[in-house]
């Protein structure tokens, strides 16, 4: 992997941390699982369960810029663990500044995704908390449900931040 | 089979009134031509209705009044998916200002399509929260009217 990607990459973590800490010293205490919804809708976003999408779709996201209303739709069908990365992958794109699918190649496309996908694993897992509480757990499922995310999430999460040595 | 059932035992998962007829012809396999004999439709017109080519309003309350109560659809469906189907014909929405984010494992068949749905149902709902401004301010009487006309030929038909 080219540096300049993984630089990319460190730049949606970093940006992800600012919007939780940004979050949490307005709201505190801090909590786990990351409150995505509240922490979405501090920032002006409003989320709607939809019956429409299809079984393909996870979430969608319109940015309604002549009104000022961010609005992230999520298919109700998914697991609760993934309506939570979604919020928070559609947060990644809007915050990373991405422009919408339709002025964007299929590659453009394929990164932005990465991008939002970094985003949100480190705001549902911020590397903090996340070193934090693997001091004290260690069982991948016990953290999984702490964060409130799926185990594969978690998984990439701590291999990626080279944590398996703490498991 | 068994997604379609599932598919119209959840009504809220359509923008529409004719794509919910479409699949409810299809999953009783209703002859088109016995409706449109019935209800005075000429069988072109029906089939640009069910491709939501027709404005609701353009069609009629009478019409959709005896197509509903020839096929014996629920009224509480009907109406819910009218003020649904009125509302989207009277916006100019484009997916073009969207992201989705998709399941790679489930394939990306109909990409657009369920892309258009969701951002419609996502409008609609957002609308009810707090009006859109970029929306047409009339449809809330123009989808009224509607439904006055419907409920007096549905209970006189």
């Amino acid at each position: 992997m080219n540096s300049s990607f993984q630089k990319r990459k460190g730049y949606c973590r970093k940006f992800a941390r600012k919007i939780v800490n940004d979050y949490f010293k307005n709201n505190p205490p801090i909590e786990l699982p990351i409150p995505v919804e509240k922490l979405a809708t501090y920032n002006g976003f409003e989320i709607f369960e939809l019956d429409s999408l299809g079984a393909n779709q996870r979430a969608i996201f319109y940015n309604s810029k002549i009104e000022n209303r961010k609005l992230i739709g999520i298919n109700k069908d998914y697991h609760i663990n993934n309506k939570r990365f979604s919020i928070g992958h559609e947060l990644g794109h809007y915050f990373l500044g991405h422009p919408p699918e339709f002025d964007c190649t299929e590659d453009e496309i394929k990164v932005y995704n990465q991008e939002a996908d970094e985003f949100s694993g480190e705001l549902l897992l911020p590397l903090d908390l996340l070193k934090e509480k693997i001091k004290e757990i260690k069982n991948i499922k016990e953290l999984a449900t702490i964060f409130q995310v799926s185990e594969q999430a978690l998984f990439i999460k701590i291999q990626n931040q080279g944590l398996l040595k703490h498991l | 089979m068994q997604n379609r059932r599932n598919k119209l035992n959840n009504p809220k998962s359509f923008n529409s009134l004719w794509d919910y007829i479409k699949l409810f012809i299809r999953d009783n396999s209703i002859d088109t031509d016995s409706i449109s004999q019935y209800c005075k439709i000429e069988a072109t017109l029906f089939s640009q209705l069910l491709d939501n080519k027709i404005r609701v309003v353009d069609f009629g309350p009478k019409k959709i009044a005896q197509l509903v109560k020839y096929l014996n659809l629920k009224i509480e469906v009907v109406r819910d998916l009218l003020i649904k189907t009125i509302w989207l014909n009277e916006q100019n929405i484009t997916i073009k200002e969207a992201m989705a984010r998709y399941d790679p494992n489930k394939g990306l068949d109909h990409k657009d399509a369920s892309m258009s749905s969701g951002l419609k149902e996502l409008l609609f709902k957002a609308n009810k929260v707090k009006p859109l401004e970029q929306l047409n301010p009339n449809t809330e009487q123009i989808t009224n009217n509607f439904l006055i006309e419907f409920d007096k030929y549905y209970r006189n038909s």
